[in-house]
């Protein structure tokens, strides 16, 4: 039993080096915008990304009250994938290195 | 104002022949302005229902932004396009003296909920835009009906 414990965290630190290695990560911000209905950027955070709903209505609630929110994180590749779909949904989203 | 229904897996609303002929234009205006915003020589330069419909990623990095936008640009425009038009053909049956009745199942209104937002952003940008006070309002109204439709949609898939 303990044997299959340490194979598992060793996968994971394996992986996380992988990432790391890779470059320096990315986030997804979501930005404010006057036209949106909370409750439609809600439905995206959970449609989109899964969230359970009080992840997305934080999230959502961060993008309302500080005009932006950090959703994502992960490889540029990934994050501008993120980015296309925001847009499909009609929500403001840019792209950043996680140092900017 | 009537909102949707729910009727077994599919939610119905019953659109009147005029509620029809405005919903009807607006999406193919749309339509046609995303099938153009696809092709860069097309596009109005400064055109804000382009520019808010279609953004831009990196708005730092305008090397980035040129490269990313190229295919992506175009996708986005013929997926919104798709869109609109969708909801113009679920509004296609009917006429001007019966209305129609629009059927949804879950897919559907996906496609509703996509398409009445960047139609309300669409609605906002040009009423931003309108110096003649008449007009802005009616653009306004539209865009309240509008979100009232979506917000009635959303309400309903709370589940």
């Amino acid at each position: 039993m303990t044997g299959v414990r340490e194979e598992t965290r060793l996968e994971e630190d394996r992986s996380l080096a992988e990432d790391l290695s890779l470059g320096t990560p990315w986030v997804l911000i979501v930005w404010d915008d006057p036209v949106n209905l909370m409750t439609y950027v809600t439905w995206v955070f959970r449609s989109y990304f899964g969230f359970p709903r009080p992840k997305a209505e934080r999230l959502m609630l961060q993008v309302h009250n500080d005009g932006r929110a950090q959703v994502a994180v992960g490889t540029r590749e990934e994050m501008e994938r993120h980015v296309e779909a925001m847009h499909g949904y009609g929500l403001l989203a840019t792209l950043q290195k996680v140092d900017e | 104002m009537t909102g949707f229904a729910r009727v077994g897996p599919v939610l119905e609303r019953h659109f009147d022949g005029q509620e029809r002929a405005l919903l009807r234009r607006l999406c193919e205006e749309l339509a046609e302005l995303m099938e153009s915003a696809g092709d860069p020589a097309e596009v109005v330069p400064g055109d804000r229902v382009v520019a808010r419909l279609l953004p831009d990623p990196y708005p730092d990095d305008a090397a980035a932004s040129t490269e990313f936008q190229g295919f992506v640009r175009s996708r986005l425009a013929e997926d919104k396009a798709g869109t609109v038009r969708a909801l113009a053909h679920d509004l296609s049956s009917g006429d001007a003296d019966v209305g129609v009745l629009v059927r949804l199942d879950e897919q559907r209104i996906e496609v509703w909920l996509r398409g009445l937002t960047d139609l309300r952003l669409a609605l906002f940008e040009r009423a931003e835009e309108e110096w003649d006070r008449s007009q802005r309002r009616s653009l306004e109204q539209l865009l309240d009906w509008l979100g009232w439709l979506l917000s009635d949609l959303l309400d309903q898939l709370d589940g």
